[in-house]
């Protein structure tokens, strides 16, 4: 769960981490203002599945692509925020998985997330996030 | 650390976290490398500062040319298992150094603030090149000690403002500290918690804090019962011993401004000294295989007894107990009877 460039506001971010704790996932939160390159090491480091990018500043269309761009090919991106729909098909165009409007129920990001990703036998069937 | 190595170390530690694929290879070839790395212990209550503590020791240590490798262990949810891993938050003075590698764990349903996984992660990251690794524990209370028996240096992390001096005679996790860090030192009560802490191991401890010598002086020392003072050398060495006993230091630090974090690393590598000459080192290398092999055993042989009775386990034996029929000792001893012991089936 990362939040890209200047911005500043993570409530939406915290709740929805809660929110895949809940459905049982490891949620690793980057704090806010970081960095394409920074979001990029962390989920590299981190080896995850799924990169979840929460955005209300209005500059989804050039932060986006650029962590998208970054990221192994196969991790799986979400973005959650302020959006306008017009902007959604771009995102989608780069790269970006699914696109999650405010009004948006945890558990619909959840389902969509565990649907997306595929889970190791070996794993003992554990449906963690990572 | 190169891009390539950081990778696989990435791949490396989740398979061997999760058990899966090539798991016990991977272990073994990291085994069999060997390694020199120093593990620390960072441990103390929620909030204490153990992640700043991190950030500024693997920063400090990165600064003079070692690979440091990080483990961070956050707690998992008692009801779905899933977790917030957040202590990265506050590790920006290390993130982004290329001789820096911060993994965050969940310490999925192991109690004792570690993960039943955070020795083998330790051994990989050793394997990677790390020649300094940190595990940070989940915040913990009084009793989670398990850390001490992981680690090569324990640091206890404390700060003012948790209870008075009272706190500082308890029994548990002020006793397996190798350094005691009062962190937030620049608070109002700091020094008093760390006069108070230091108070407490002088009379334990012969001598000053630090490795000390036959003539040390143990007029500060309360008389200690023969049973307790055995385990005592045993992990902290007798003044008889090569390299002394160990009197562990207390140290108020910042870790936030950096203050007294040059001083802090001094003491870590004092430390390491001793351990290195002292014969407690080896007995504490042999404790740590041994507990290994204990809690493998353990899961090994519960699993063994769940499989073998499949979905229905202790059903039937939870039953009779609640029934009054059997006590849960008399219990155990019949589904050990029943099972008999693993080499005999």
């Amino acid at each position: 769960m990362a939040k890209v460039g200047l911005d500043g506001h993570d409530v939406g971010a915290r709740v929805v981490a809660r929110g895949l704790l809940e459905a049982g996932m490891e949620v690793i939160y980057t704090g806010i203002r970081r960095t394409p390159e920074q979001i990029a090491r962390i989920a590299m480091e981190e080896d995850v599945d799924v990169v979840g990018i929460s955005i209300l500043s209005g500059a989804h269309l050039a932060l986006v692509p650029k962590v998208r761009s970054l990221l192994d090919s196969s991790v799986v991106m979400v973005v959650g925020g302020v959006i306008p729909q017009e902007d959604i098909p771009e995102l989608e165009n780069v790269g970006v998985s699914r696109v999650f409007l405010s009004g948006t129920s945890v558990a619909e990001i959840a389902e969509y997330i565990q649907s997306a990703v595929s889970f190791p036998e070996e794993s003992n069937g554990s449906s963690d996030g990572r | 650390m190169d891009l390539l190595v950081r990778r696989q170390l990435a791949s490396a530690l989740t398979r061997v976290e999760n058990r899966s694929g090539n798991w016990r290879d991977i272990l073994r070839d990291c085994s069999r490398a060997g390694s020199n790395a120093l593990v620390i212990g960072v441990t103390g209550p929620p909030g204490a500062g153990k992640s700043t503590l991190v950030d500024a020791l693997a920063a400090h240590w990165a600064g003079m040319g070692e690979t440091v490798a990080v483990l961070a262990i956050d707690p998992a949810s008692p009801f779905s298992g899933g977790a917030v891993l957040g202590d990265r938050v506050r590790m920006t003075r290390s993130e982004g150094n290329d001789r820096i590698f911060i993994r965050s764990m969940s310490a999925r349903g192991h109690s004792g603030g570690l993960n039943a996984a955070a020795l083998d992660l330790c051994t990989v990251m050793a394997g990677h090149g790390a020649s300094r690794i940190l595990i940070e524990t989940v915040g913990v209370g009084q009793n989670e000690v398990e850390v001490a028996f992981v680690a090569d240096c324990t640091l206890v992390v404390s700060v003012p403002g948790l209870g008075d001096s009272v706190q500082a005679a308890k029994a548990g996790l002020l006793e397996v500290g190798d350094i005691y860090v009062v962190n937030k030192g620049d608070l109002p009560g700091a020094a008093s918690v760390a006069r108070d802490l230091s108070t407490m191991l002088a009379l334990v401890f012969p001598g000053l804090p630090g490795a000390s010598g036959p003539q040390a002086d143990r007029s500060m020392m309360v008389s200690i019962p023969g049973a307790t003072r055995k385990l005592l050398s045993a992990r902290y060495g007798a003044p008889e011993d090569p390299g002394g006993a160990w009197h562990p230091p207390v140290l108020a630090v910042s870790a936030l401004s950096g203050q007294s974090v040059g001083e802090l690393t001094e003491w870590l590598s004092t430390f390491g000294t001793w351990l290195r000459q002292s014969p407690a080192g080896k007995r504490r290398r042999r404790e740590r295989v041994k507990l290994q092999l204990v809690a493998l055993l353990k899961q090994r042989l519960f699993d063994r007894l769940q499989q073998d009775d499949h979905a229905g386990a202790l059903t039937d034996w939870i039953d009779r107990v609640l029934s009054g029929a059997l006590d849960v000792h008399s219990a155990t001893d019949q589904i050990l009877q029943d099972k008999g012991p693993p080499h005999a089936r």
